[in-house]
């Protein structure tokens, strides 16, 4: 570097601390503007981009008042630049996976849906991911990009919903009156929707008894309540009428 | 038309201070209890559904029973008034033997839906609670589970004759004309009720009535029937009072999803 006339170290020198102190007043400003709409961490990343903005600006114009060629740098930006964009794939790919979630509407917010093991409600639909609140009331965040590629049952998207009892009954009992006395349970719940009718379907023969699947509907409000109180009154229902919740049998013959 | 013998249970009922008054409509028993400037309601189902009588005691002993809600007040409410209302959703009724209304002909029927107690006191009333006398079981009516709406479901005889009615205290009647219009036979497997668009009046009697309604199904529409709600009692009640006001407005002429609805 051939040695620089004072005039240029000043000036550069100028530049760096009057670009310090403007980019500390500028940025301090704005952050005091915009304070009330800006929560504490946007305020924070607003100060330090406005910052570093103007004092990079600032140190651009000391370098060159020193003599550095720019292209170098810009040529060095180019390649962080690069860098930055195989790095940021993820993000990128999760960007667009959101517009497609929000073209698509599988869920709005205030839906409950279930993602592999997770359900709960959704409270945010956001650029990156998705928040949900689960009910123990733990937060999980699911990057769009996984919500994409996955299977989303959306739990709140039509208005009633069918609950699936499995009983079993003893091989001795009346199929038919089974049928009967669960179908009066249903007839006398009245969260037990009429229509659709409920569903008696004889799945097979068990181990121990016979299995029987027994489908009610409800509205999805009331989908738990009516799991509770329903199963207590089949319980009840098979208590008055006889009817026997087998337990695992198993036959023992003895060798000898 | 028979005379009614219907036992009215809503009104105006003074209760003293520290007094209870039961109402015991059917399977349901209501009890009020007046402690000056706190009112506790009561209500919990004793009995089976088919149960049809009326029995007012004020003052009673009995304790109060079931749940329980406690209202408070600045200044002593002074009367309790009960009033019935129509339920808060359509009433899919089912009449007991399916019914068929052939191509160009039109059927008088009248049908029944429970109604529901409203309980206020004060003057200006201010009203305190609702509930069904007899809460009918909830169905779905829609042609899928995925469109449609959360309606009641009841039986009735949908008698064609007025002298076959039979009167409840716990049930208002609809005088309906199915009017078929189109080029099919009309089966009238279930039949919609669209009460929230109703009022409610006394008739001779102390019987519950609505307005007649009319439903008119033309070529093309299966399920579907132009709504007509007339205004004012049906000609058979009388000219009785109304005891109360439509829940929703309705449109003139509103197509409504009126019949059947079955699933496939």
């Amino acid at each position: 570097m051939e040695s620089l006339p004072v005039a240029n170290l000043l000036r550069a020198a100028a530049l760096v601390i009057g670009g310090w102190i403007i980019a500390r007043l500028v940025s301090a400003s704005l952050v005091r503007a915009l304070r009330r709409r800006t929560a504490a961490q946007s305020s924070m990343l607003l100060r330090r981009g406005s910052f570093w903005l103007i004092f990079g600006l600032a140190l651009v114009m000391a370098l060159r008042e020193l003599g550095f060629d720019l292209g170098v740098l810009l040529g060095a930006a180019g390649i962080l630049t690069v860098a930055l964009g195989f790095a940021s794939q993820t993000s990128a790919s999760n960007l667009i996976s959101g517009l497609f979630l929000i073209g698509e509407r599988p869920f709005v917010v205030g839906d409950v849906i279930r993602v592999g093991t997770t359900t709960g409600e959704v409270l945010s639909i956001d650029l990156l991911s998705v928040k949900l609140r689960t009910f123990d009331n733990l937060f999980v965040r699911i990057p769009n990009e996984t919500l994409i590629k996955s299977e989303i049952t959306n739990l709140t998207r039509f208005p009633i919903r069918r609950v699936d009892l499995q009983i079993g009954v003893a091989y001795k009992e009346d199929i038919d009156r089974v049928r009967e006395v669960l179908t009066a349970v249903a007839e006398r719940n009245p969260l037990c929707l009429t229509e659709p009718k409920p569903l008696f379907i004889f799945l097979g023969f068990g181990e121990s008894g016979i299995n029987i699947q027994f489908s009610v509907w409800a509205e999805r409000d009331n989908f738990l309540e009516l799991k509770n109180r329903i199963q207590t009154e089949i319980k009840q229902a098979f208590e008055r009428a006889g009817i026997e919740i087998p337990y695992p049998h198993r036959v023992v013959v003895s060798a000898g | 038309m028979n005379a009614p013998v219907v036992t009215p249970w809503w009104g105006e009922f003074e209760i003293p201070i520290d007094a209870t008054g039961v109402w015991r409509l059917g399977p349901l028993c209501f009890q009020v209890r007046n402690e000056g400037r706190e009112w506790l309601l009561s209500h919990r189902v004793e009995g089976e559904p088919v149960d049809s009588g009326v029995s007012v005691t004020i003052p009673s002993d009995a304790p109060l029973a079931g749940e329980t809600r406690r209202y408070c007040f600045s200044a002593e409410p002074q009367r309790l008034r009960l009033t019935p209302r129509l339920a808060d959703r359509p009433v899919i009724s089912r009449p007991h033997t399916e019914l068929f209304v052939p191509a160009g002909e039109q059927v008088q029927l009248f049908v029944g839906t429970p109604v529901w107690l409203a309980a206020s006191v004060g003057a200006p009333s201010r009203e305190l609670l609702e509930l069904p006398v007899n809460r009918p079981s909830d169905t779905w009516f829609g042609p899928t589970t995925r469109e449609g709406g959360l309606s009641y479901a009841a039986t009735t005889r949908a008698v064609s004759d007025p002298k076959r009615i039979v009167f409840s205290p716990f049930r208002a009647v609809t005088p309906v004309l199915v009017r078929n219009r189109a080029s099919r036979v009309l089966a009238i497997e279930r039949l919609n009720i669209p009460v929230v668009y109703l009022s409610l009046f006394l008739g001779e009697g102390d019987t519950l009535w609505t307005e007649a309604v009319t439903f008119e199904r033309s070529e093309g529409q299966e399920e579907d029937a132009v709504l007509r709600i007339e205004s004012g009692p049906p000609q058979e009640a009388g000219e009785g009072p109304r005891l109360s006001e439509p829940r929703q407005s309705s449109e003139r002429n509103l197509v409504f999803h009126a019949f059947n609805a079955l699933f496939g």
